[in-house]
């Protein structure tokens, strides 16, 4: 489904423009571009940790079967 | 005191009697188990202590080239020794020169933990550069135990808790007595093959004995040529077995395993929360710091502005005075008159003698006369 989200990667991101923001000085535009940036990942992270699911399976035999969710 | 009998050094009877134990086989090479207590590792390398029981106690001592050798021992513990009896003739004490000691209860397994450990060691499976690194966001964890123990269930709970994502499998596997070892190798083959990025290797607590799984060399190798980082949480806190030192991270439960395998959401978005309000901040300060740099700029160009214009202000008047002053027209105008002789303009009376020919200019026109006497009006 989200198979391409890396969380990690964006997280790394979020990080390096929070630090690029908070040493930037020059360029309103760049520092606006950074903030919508920088927005936008964070509500795509939100998302992400909102919508997730954990599947729990067991392998019997070889085959993995659906396992019923934890108590 | 029987008076044909004779009269030994003391030094003479205790060589007697060290020969009699000495050369006693039951004493020799024999087993004692008891309790330690009194016990000094010297700086010579030797270990005294004394074995106690409750009822006698017994002085021993254990010489460096044998204490080398033995796992170290701690006050309290019970443990079964192996040594020679003797006699130490300067104090005149019997004691048992120790060359071998066991922790008592472990007794076999606990040796053949120290040597498996040890051999591992040597061959480098425990190295530091040996252990990879756990993925920080994993999408497929393996959960290598039993499916029935309370183990899988603190691990479900905490990776539902903490993380709530992802896939996980649970490889069943048998986790004490015969079978274990071969059911827990097969469970670590079978890991890689679910595209697992990483396993958690545990079992819940129970005795030495009940955790022995863990410390066959076969199950030790299994885990170090496993393609995916391994977590083991095995037993409690305090129990260390030979699959926690080869394992890639050794949690102390299994609890703590699935801890180590997984991010905390909850602190993720704390973080998220934290950096959205610093990039706030961050185009806050550089809005209020641009406001600032340009109301500078206002003012220092309206303190320009100001200054140019009392400037020009200045040359104006100047200007103006100038050109007030030159303009006859106005001042002829407004009455005054321009007085010449010989076209010459005249600024003093002094110039002027009775009969003296001069001419004055009026706004209009001018007229000739000729000069009276001066002195009847000196002032003007």
């Amino acid at each position: 489904m989200e198979a391409k989200f890396s969380l990690e990667e964006k997280l790394t991101q979020i990080r390096s423009i929070v630090d690029k923001m908070q040493k930037g000085m020059s360029d309103y535009d760049k520092q606006v571009e950074l903030f919508e940036n920088g927005a936008r990942l964070i509500q795509e992270c939100r998302q992400y940790l909102d919508q997730a699911e954990m599947q729990v399976q067991q392998l019997v035999e070889g085959k993995l079967r659906p396992v019923d969710p934890v108590k | 005191m029987k008076e044909d009998s004779p009269v030994f050094s003391v030094q003479a009877l205790t060589l007697y009697l060290k020969e009699l134990i000495e050369g006693d086989t039951t004493l020799q090479h024999v087993n004692v188990g008891g309790e330690v207590s009194n016990l000094t590792y010297h700086g010579s390398g030797h270990v005294y202590f004394t074995l106690k029981d409750s009822e006698a106690q017994l002085t021993c001592v254990m010489f460096r080239s044998y204490a080398l050798l033995s796992p170290r021992i701690a006050a309290g513990e019970r443990i079964v020794v192996v040594g020679d009896m003797s006699i130490y003739a300067p104090r005149g004490n019997y004691q048992l020169m120790v060359r071998q000691i066991r922790k008592e209860g472990l007794g076999d397994l606990y040796q053949r933990f120290l040597a498996l450990k040890d051999k591992l060691q040597r061959e480098g499976l425990f190295d530091e550069t040996r252990k990879r690194a756990i993925p920080q966001f994993p999408q497929t964890i393996a959960v290598i135990t039993s499916p029935t123990g309370a183990a899988v269930r603190d691990i479900l709970q905490t990776l539902q808790r903490r993380y709530g994502r992802g896939r996980v499998i649970v490889i069943p596997a048998v986790v004490q007595g015969e079978q274990g070892p071969s059911s827990l190798i097969q469970a670590l083959a079978a890991a890689p093959g679910t595209g697992a990025e990483v396993v958690i290797l545990a079992r819940g607590g129970g005795s030495i004995e009940d955790l022995w799984n863990f410390n066959e060399e076969s199950v030790a190798r299994a885990i170090a040529a496993c393609p995916v980082p391994v977590i083991s949480g095995i037993g409690h806190e305090t129990d260390f077995t030979i699959a926690d030192f080869v394992a890639d991270f050794r949690a102390s439960t299994p609890t703590a395993a699935a801890e180590r395998a997984t991010p905390d959401i909850e602190a993720i978005r704390a973080t998220l929360n934290e950096w959205e309000k610093q990039m706030q901040r961050g185009l806050q300060y550089f809005i209020d710091f641009k406001r600032q740099v340009l109301d500078d700029y206002a003012y220092r160009l309206e303190q320009a502005l100001r200054e140019r214009l009392r400037d020009s202000r200045r040359k104006l008047d100047v200007l103006d005075a100038q050109l007030r002053g030159q303009d006859i027209r106005s001042l002829l105008q407004q009455g005054y008159t321009l007085t010449l002789k010989e076209g010459i303009i005249q600024r003093s009376h002094s110039g002027i003698v009775p009969g003296d020919r001069i001419e004055t200019i009026f706004a209009d026109g001018r007229i000739a006369s000729v000069t009276e006497d001066p002195a009847e009006n000196q002032t003007p």
